[in-house]
């Protein structure tokens, strides 16, 4: 017979052990008892359990967005996987024509494109969606007036968003203009997640709407996005640039007041790393496991990973590039070659798909299915399908909406 | 983590310290293994471990495994200390593995205790200051409440329920999602 533990633990290491679990299991451990109940939906809780966990918030990755049932689990199915799934197939008519463009913080975010006609010609504008495909919660957000030819969109939730740990913050960025005139422009949309439902049902989005247009000059020249949608650390969204055949990142941090900066991060000097001889499909911007950001970059023979520090100061501006990680191209084409037949001699053709928080997933070619390379674990992992966007569970946007007892 | 000149630390390791329990039974360590504990390191630094360590918190049976535990990762350490762990070297790679699962291995055997002694060494661990410990234990209450029903873990860690039948169906009411 177990022996019960007759007395409980103090609180911060309660919070120790919580730091460990999932968003789901933090739920469970919430409707327990009163105490527990009171800490885990108390305001400042999400921040302290941060502390506690390393800097890093308590999240768990569910899966991915795509694949047979709309969303792939990221392991065993769990309780988050049956609710995201049945939140998609319940809303399935509705969203059927957009595309899945972002996902911060428990949120995401859908995008379908419009072209009215004006006068002569079209105007691009889109119709977007928010939703908490945990809780259910959806709002609809009317077509922002900054809309061109590389649009960014970049999501804010929570703390990050700075309108209290209930709101979200979406930016959306016009890239297009600065090849051309050296400038970018933008505007903020900023709502809660907790009201707003009813309205939001009618096609409403009276409460919150647009700000107006504000324009950016960047200090240094960006020449054309690699791709448009942003890797986004806390409040900075970053970009990877090919400028006069050079590889650079744009960074724009976005302030809880609404101004932003932006700043020019460049890549490791030419003598530690040759990107300009890399080609765009080969340069991916990434993150790692530990929230920095990070340059995937395929050299010939391998594929090195470069992770940036930031400035003490937080200004995102100087800090300097560390080599991370290699992988040797070999190494990985070894755990494909098993099931298909090598196709030429030389060095394997792999192309990077897109990554999140310290994995990446590629395809090799002459293997069918997609290969996930988890730089944490230096483990590979070979998937039939791996779908876009990955969809990770924030604590903070769930009990936002709980009540107090 | 601070090193010392090589000589000094070799003289170091060699010296013993005595750690003694809150039920008056003294364990002789080496100061390798006592210093895993950054409580009882800070004592050393400031010369106060003459005569031995009192340590009134931590009973006789939870400081014998708090001992086996620091000396089986004190040796982990020194073995650590020699070996590069550059990635290209692939003997050493071999070599910290074998090493690296040889200590998984003790881990987990050590984590096989009822959950009252977990909690005490949880306490132990935070007490002395052995991040390791502290580390290892916290894990493993983690993923044992992991997946379990709220009615399971209240019983596994002896939580009364104060919650009335209303309150606990608005909690389910509001987080339906998490107990599907």
């Amino acid at each position: 017979m177990d022996e019960l533990p007759s007395y409980p633990l103090p609180a911060d290491l309660l919070l120790d052990i919580l730091a460990r679990c999932d968003p789901t299991t933090i739920i469970r451990c919430a409707a327990t008892c009163k105490p527990w109940y009171r800490s885990i939906t108390a305001p400042a809780f999400p921040g302290l359990l941060r502390t506690h966990a390393g800097g890093r918030p308590v999240t768990c990755l569910a899966g991915w967005f795509g694949g047979r049932d709309g969303f792939t689990a990221a392991a065993a199915e769990s309780p988050v996987v049956k609710t995201v799934r049945s939140f998609l197939s319940r809303n399935a008519a509705l969203l059927e024509p957009f595309d899945l463009v972002a996902s911060r913080g428990g949120l995401v975010l859908f995008r379908r494109e419009v072209a009215t006609p004006v006068g002569r010609g079209r105007r691009r504008q889109c119709c977007l969606w928010i939703c908490n495909p945990v809780t259910g919660w959806r709002r609809s957000i009317p077509s922002p007036e900054v809309y061109g030819y590389d649009q960014a969109h970049v999501l804010l939730a929570g703390d990050d968003a700075g309108g209290g740990r209930s709101s979200f913050r979406l930016v959306a960025v016009d890239l297009t203009t600065l090849r051309s005139y050296g400038d970018l422009s933008f505007q903020t949309f900023t709502a809660s997640t907790t009201s707003l439902e009813a309205e939001a049902e009618h096609g409403g989005g009276v409460g919150a709407c647009w700000s107006p247009v504000t324009e950016l000059s960047p200090p240094e020249d960006f020449e054309r996005v690699v791709n448009t949608t942003p890797v986004v650390l806390g409040r900075v969204a970053h970009w990877l640039f090919r400028t006069c055949g050079e590889y650079n990142v744009l960074a724009l941090a976005l302030d809880a007041d609404g101004a932003a900066r932006t700043a020019c991060i460049d890549l490791p000097p030419e003598s530690a790393l040759r990107s300009g001889a890399i080609s765009r499909k080969q340069m991916l911007l990434s993150s790692t496991a530990d929230g920095r950001l990070s340059v995937i970059a395929g050299e010939e023979t391998r594929i090195s990973v470069w992770a940036h520090t930031v400035a003490a100061d937080g200004s995102g501006g100087s800090g300097g590039w560390s080599l991370h990680a290699t992988y040797e191209r070999e190494w990985i084409a070894r755990f494909v070659s098993p099931r298909t037949v090598r196709r030429k001699p030389g060095y394997p053709v792999i192309d990077f798909l897109w990554s999140a928080r310290g994995g990446v997933v590629m395809s090799v070619h002459g293997f069918g299915g997609r290969v996930l390379l988890n730089m944490e674990t230096n483990e590979i992992e070979l998937r039939t399908q791996a779908g876009g966007i990955p969809y990770e569970v924030d604590l903070a946007s769930l009990t936002a909406a709980m009540k107090s007892f | 983590m601070a090193s010392a000149g090589s000589g000094d630390e070799k003289a170091a390791a060699a010296a013993m310290i005595t750690l003694i329990s809150s039920d008056n039974e003294k364990f002789e360590v080496t100061e390798a293994t006592a210093t895993l504990s950054q409580t009882i390191r800070h004592m050393i630094e400031d010369g106060c471990t003459d005569g031995g360590v009192p340590l009134p918190n931590v009973t006789s049976k939870i400081l014998a495994r708090v001992i086996e535990y620091c000396k089986k990762h004190a040796t982990a350490a020194a073995g650590e200390e020699g070996s590069s762990s550059s990635f290209s070297d692939a003997a050493f790679l071999e070599v910290d593995r074998a090493f690296l699962e040889e200590l998984e291995e003790f881990d987990d055997a050590f984590l096989e205790v009822d959950r009252a002694t977990l909690f005490d060494l949880i306490l132990a661990a935070n007490y002395l200051d052995i991040k390791g410990l502290l580390n290892l234990t916290c894990q493993k209450v983690a993923d044992s409440v992991k997946g379990k029903t709220p009615e399971q873990i209240r019983e596994m860690y002896n939580i009364v329920n104060d919650l009335t039948p209303e309150e606990e169906a608005e909690i389910r009411r509001e987080t339906q999602w998490a107990f599907e």
